[in-house]
C-alpha cells in the first residue's frame, strides 16, 4: 500500500479514528500494531511469517542477552540473531544474484546451477537493519530491551516507516512508545503539512522528473550528448525527491500519530565534499553503516591505509544494499574510493569551507556533478546501458534526439542553486510560518500543486525496492 | 472561578486576526496561481457557440491558451474559424481534428499559416481557413460540407485525416454528427443541438482558469480510469461486429466524404503517426500508415498529401514531429517541426495545382 493511495488515506483515517475513541495504552498499541500488519500484507501476506518470525527471535535473544552475564552465552546468542536476519536478507535478496554470478562463471565451462525466482519482501533491508541494531546496541549494553514483546512488535513494524525507512534504533523509537501514544491537534497539523509536503516532492518534483530519467536510462542511444547529460540530472533530482519526498510522509504520518522519527536528509546536494553528502543523505543509514559496519572493522584506529580499506569496504557493503547486482556494487566502490581519496587529502582537516566563497560554489557544483554521475551506475538497468550513458555523457555526441524537457530545465538548477543561495544566506523558514495562519494556507497551496502538476501515472517509490 | 474578560476577549482577537490573515493570504496565493495558470498553462473555459450549421464551437473572438502540451496561443476570428496571417484571396478551406486546430503552438506555427505564409512568398494569394476542431471525424466534415459550400465557396477543401479517424468515434451515437452501417451503406445522422445555456459550474469555468483546470484534471483522471476500464471490455468484446471493424468500412466514409465535397477540388493531408520511440528504437515505417494511403487513393481521384517523408528527415536531423518540450518525444499532437513540415508540403501541392 503506497502513501498515495486512497486505500492508505482510508487506513491511516481509520487509524486516527480509533486512536482517538480507544484511551487505553494497551489498546491503542494493539491498533497500531494491527494496522501496521495490515498494511504489510496489503503487499503480501505470507512474508507476515518472515516477520513474525524476525520479531519472535529477536525478542527473545534480547532478553536473554540482557539477562545473562556469561560472555559465551552473549555470542552465540547474537550469533543466533545475526544469522536469522542476515540469512533472511542474504537468501531473499542476495541468492538470485549469487546464483546468476556463479552461472556466469561456470557457464563457460559448461555447468549450469539452474535459477531459482525468488519474491523480495518488501522493507526487508530496512526492518533487518533495525532488528541488526537493536540485538547488537543490547550486545554491546548501550540498550534496555523492549518492556514487552508488543512495544517490540510495534518498533520493528511501525507502519509509516516499514518500508523504506528511515532505519530506527531502538533508543529513537521505544522511550516515545513506553511513554504513550500522543494525540493533539498540533501533531495532526504538523504531521499533515509535512504530508503534504512529501506528496508535492515525490509527485509533482520526482515523478515530473522520472518522465525525462526513465526515457533516457531506457534508451540513451537515440539521445544527443545534450539531453541524456539532463536525462542524468533529472534523475538525480528525482532520486532526492522521491526519498525525501516519502520520507516527509512517513514523518508526517509518524507525526499524526504522535512519533517523531528522525531526518533523513538535509540538503545534500550543497555537499561541498563526498563526506559531507554522506552526512546530508540517507543520514539514517549513513550512520547505521558508521556505527554497525565501519567502526565494527576497526574504523580509523588501525592505521591510514586499514581505514582507507575500512570505507571501501563499508560503501561497497552500502552498494549491495541497495540491490543485489554489480551496478550497485561499483556504484557503492566508487563512494568507498571518493571517500578513501578526500581522507587522504584533507587529513583530519575540515572539508567544508564558507558559504560566500567563490571556491566553495566551485566545490559544491564539483561534488553535485560527481554525484550525478555515479547515480548512473545505480540507475542503469545495465551494463551496457552505463557504458552508453558514459559515453553520452563524456564524448560529445551530437547525434540523436534532442529533447530539453521544460521541468528538467527548470529543476534542475532551481533545485541546486536554491540550495546554494539557502545556505550561502542562511535561509531559513521564519518561526511564524508554523503557525495556523501561515500553515493552513501552505497546506492547500501545496495539495493544489499537487492536484495540478503531478503527472496522472504516479511513478512507485524508488527505495521500496530496496 | 471567574474567567477574566480581557483574556477571554483577547482569545478571540487573536482567533479572528489568524483566519483574516490565513483568508487573505489564501486569495493572495490563489490570485497568483490564476494569473500563473492563465499566462502558461490554461485560460478560462472556451466560450462555446450552438452554431446551426457546425454545431457547437469556441465563438468568434475567443482567445485559447494552452501550456499542458506544448505551449500556444490560439485567436478564433469566426465562430470556428481560427486565425491566419491573410484574409483575402482565393479560398481554401482545411478541415480536421486536433492536428489542425493545434492549440499546442501558436497561430503563425500551425501548418495552416505556414502554408498561406509561404504560398503568399510565392506570389499566390490564397486564404486559407483552419477549420480544426478537436475530436472531429469524417461524419463531421461531410455535414458541414454545404455550410462550407455555402459560406467560404472554396477553389480547394483539404482534409487532414490519420488513422484514428478511422476508429469507432465516427460511429458513437451519442456524437452530434455520425455514421450509421445499414445494408453494407453509409448513413449520416445528425442530432440537433440545443443550447442548454449557462450554469453556475460553465459560468465559474468560463471566469477562473483555476476551476477549468481543476476540471480538465478531474476529466483527465475520470477519462484514463474509463479507458482502462473499457480496455477490458473491448478485450472480451474483441470479436464483435464493431463498425470500425467491418472490413472496407474506411472505404464507405472516404466514400461519404467524397460525395460531399464532390464539386470542388479535394487534398487529403494523411498524417502518419511515424516516425515515434517504440520498443526502445525510432520506428520510421508503418505499414498501415501505407495501406490507409491506397485506400484513399483508391477511393477518389483525390490528390493526396502524404508528409511520411518529410517526417523522416527530420528524424534524421534528431527532430521527430510529434512531441513537446513539456511531454514525450514522438507523442502526442505535432510539434513546431511536424507542423513546417506539414505547412511546406501543403503549400508545395497547393501550388502545383493551382499553377
Amino acid at each position: 500500500m503506497s502513501f498515495v493511495t486512497f486505500e492508505f488515506a482510508l487506513l491511516l483515517a481509520s487509524v486516527l479514528t480509533l486512536l482517538a475513541l480507544v484511551r487505553s495504552t494497551l489498546g491503542r498499541k494493539l491498533i497500531l500494531l494491527a494496522a501496521s500488519c495490515f498494511f504489510y500484507a496489503y503487499w503480501d501476506w505470507r512474508f507476515l511469517g518472515l516477520l513474525a518470525t524476525v520479531t519472535v527471535v529477536d525478542y527473545y535473544v534480547s532478553k536473554f542477552l540482557f539477562a545473562t552475564q556469561s560472555a559465551r552465552t552473549r555470542r552465540w546468542l547474537l550469533v543466533i540473531s545475526l544469522v536469522t536476519n542476515l540469512g533472511f536478507l542474504g537468501f531473499f535478496k542476495y541468492f538470485g544474484f549469487f546464483v546468476d554470478s556463479l552461472n556466469a562463471l561456470l557457464v563457460p565451462l559448461g555447468w549450469h546451477l539452474g535459477t531459482l525466482s525468488i519474491i523480495l519482501p518488501i522493507g526487508i533491508s530496512f526492518y533487518t537493519f533495525e532488528t541488526l541494531s537493536y540485538v547488537i546496541d543490547i550486545y554491546r549494553g548501550d540498550a534496555r530491551p523492549a518492556r514487552s514483546m508488543l512495544d517490540y512488535a510495534i518498533f520493528i513494524t511501525f507502519f509509516p516507516r516499514l518500508v523504506a525507512g528511515p532505519i530506527m534504533r531502538p533508543h529513537q523509537f521505544l522511550p516515545q512508545l513506553e511513554h504513550g501514544i500522543q494525540l493533539n491537534w498540533a501533531n495532526l497539523a504538523g504531521g499533515a503539512q509535512l504530508f503534504v509536503r512529501g506528496a508535492f516532492k515525490k509527485m509533482v518534483v520526482a515523478d515530473n522528473m522520472a518522465i525525462m530519467a526513465d526515457q533516457v536510462y531506457a534508451a540513451p542511444h537515440l539521445f544527443s550528448s545534450g539531453t541524456v547529460w539532463l536525462g542524468v540530472l533529472a534523475y538525480s533530482i528525482q532520486i532526492l525527491f522521491d526519498f525525501s519526498g516519502y520520507t516527509d510522509m512517513a514523518l508526517g504520518v509518524g507525526r499524526m500519530l504522535g512519533f517523531h522519527l528522525p531526518q533523513n536528509f538535509n540538503m545534500p546536494y550543497t555537499a561541498q565534499s563526498i563526506t559531507e553528502f554522506w552526512q546530508r543523505w540517507h543520514m539514517s543509514l549513513s550512520s547505521w553503516l558508521r556505527d554497525y559496519v565501519y567502526i565494527a572493522f576497526g574504523g580509523n584506529r588501525r592505521g591510514q591505509f586499514r581505514t582507507y580499506v575500512n570505507l571501501m569496504a563499508t560503501m561497497l557493503l552500502g552498494g549491495l544494499w541497495h540491490g543485489a547486482s554489480w551496478n550497485f556494487v561499483v556504484w557503492g566502490g566508487l563512494q568507498g574510493a571518493f571517500l578513501a581519496l578526500e581522507r587522504g587529502f584533507y587529513g583530519g582537516r575540515p572539508t567544508n569551507g564558507p558559504w560566500k566563497s567563490p571556491l566553495t560554489w566551485a566545490k559544491a557544483t564539483a561534488v553535485f556533478v560527481l554525484v550525478t554521475v555515479t547515480w548512473v551506475f545505480f540507475r542503469s538497468p545495465s551494463f551496457d546501458a552505463t557504458g552508453v550513458v558514459l559515453r553520452k555523457l563524456f564524448f560529445v555526441d551530437p547525434a540523436g534526439l534532442v529533447w530539453p524537457y521544460t521541468w528538467a530545465l527548470l529543476a534542475v538548477p532551481l533545485v541546486v542553486l536554491g540550495g546554494f543561495v539557502t545556505r550561502t544566506f542562511a535561509l531559513g523558514l521564519p518561526a511564524h510560518a508554523t503557525r495556523s495562519s501561515y500553515a493552513v494556507p501552505l497546506i492547500i497551496t501545496e495539495a493544489l500543486l499537487v492536484c495540478f502538476l503531478s503527472p496522472l501515472n504516479v511513478s512507485p517509490f524508488i527505495y521500496f525496492q530496496f | 472561578m471567574v474567567r477574566d474578560p480581557r483574556v477571554f476577549h483577547d482569545r478571540n482577537r487573536r482567533i479572528v486576526r489568524d483566519v483574516a490573515r490565513a483568508g487573505a493570504l489564501m486569495l493572495l496565493v490563489l490570485a497568483g496561481l490564476e494569473v500563473l495558470l492563465r499566462t502558461c498553462m490554461y485560460s478560462p473555459g472556451i466560450t462555446y457557440v450552438v452554431d446551426a450549421e457546425l454545431g457547437k464551437v469556441p465563438g468568434a473572438g475567443t482567445v485559447v491558451v494552452w501550456g499542458t502540451e506544448g505551449h500556444g496561443v490560439t485567436h478564433y476570428v469566426a465562430n470556428g474559424e481560427i486565425a491566419t496571417p491573410y484574409s483575402d484571396g482565393a479560398s481554401v478551406v482545411v478541415l480536421g481534428d486536433s492536428h489542425t486546430e493545434a492549440f499546442q503552438v501558436d497561430d503563425n506555427q500551425k501548418f495552416v499559416s505556414i502554408a498561406e505564409q509561404l504560398l503568399r512568398q510565392r506570389g499566390l494569394k490564397m486564404d486559407l481557413h483552419n477549420l480544426g476542431a478537436s475530436g472531429a471525424t469524417l461524419a463531421d466534415y461531410a455535414y458541414i460540407a454545404p455550410f462550407v459550400h455555402r459560406r467560404y465557396d472554396p477553389t480547394l477543401v483539404v482534409v487532414q485525416i490519420e488513422q484514428s479517424d478511422f476508429g469507432d468515434e465516427g460511429f458513437d451515437q451519442r456524437r452530434v454528427n455520425h455514421f450509421i452501417l445499414q445494408n453494407n451503406a453509409l448513413q449520416l445522422v445528425h442530432i440537433p443541438l440545443l443550447d442548454s445555456g449557462p450554469t453556475a459550474g460553465r459560468w465559474l469555468r468560463r471566469s477562473l482558469a483555476l476551476v477549468n483546470y481543476g476540471y480538465f484534471r478531474y476529466e483527465q483522471i475520470h477519462t484514463r480510469q474509463a479507458s482502462s476500464d473499457a480496455r477490458g471490455e473491448h478485450s472480451i468484446d474483441a470479436h464483435s461486429a464493431r463498425p470500425d471493424q467491418t472490413p472496407g468500412i474506411a472505404s464507405l466514409e472516404l466514400q461519404a466524404l467524397r460525395d460531399a465535397y464532390a464539386g470542388v477540388p479535394v487534398i487529403v493531408l494523411v498524417l502518419p503517426e511515424v516516425p515515434k520511440i517504440s520498443n526502445h528504437q525510432i520506428v520510421r515505417e508503418d505499414r498501415d500508415y501505407v495501406a490507409l494511403v491506397q485506400t484513399v487513393l483508391g477511393v477518389a481521384n483525390w490528390s493526396v498529401l502524404d508528409p511520411a517523408n518529410g517526417f523522416r528527415d527530420l528524424a534524421a536531423q534528431g527532430r521527430l514531429p510529434r512531441g513537446f518540450a513539456n511531454t514525450l518525444p514522438g507523442e502526442g499532437h505535432l510539434n513546431t517541426n511536424g507542423h513546417a513540415v506539414v505547412g511546406a508540403s501543403l503549400a508545395a501541392r497547393i501550388e502545383s495545382m493551382t499553377r
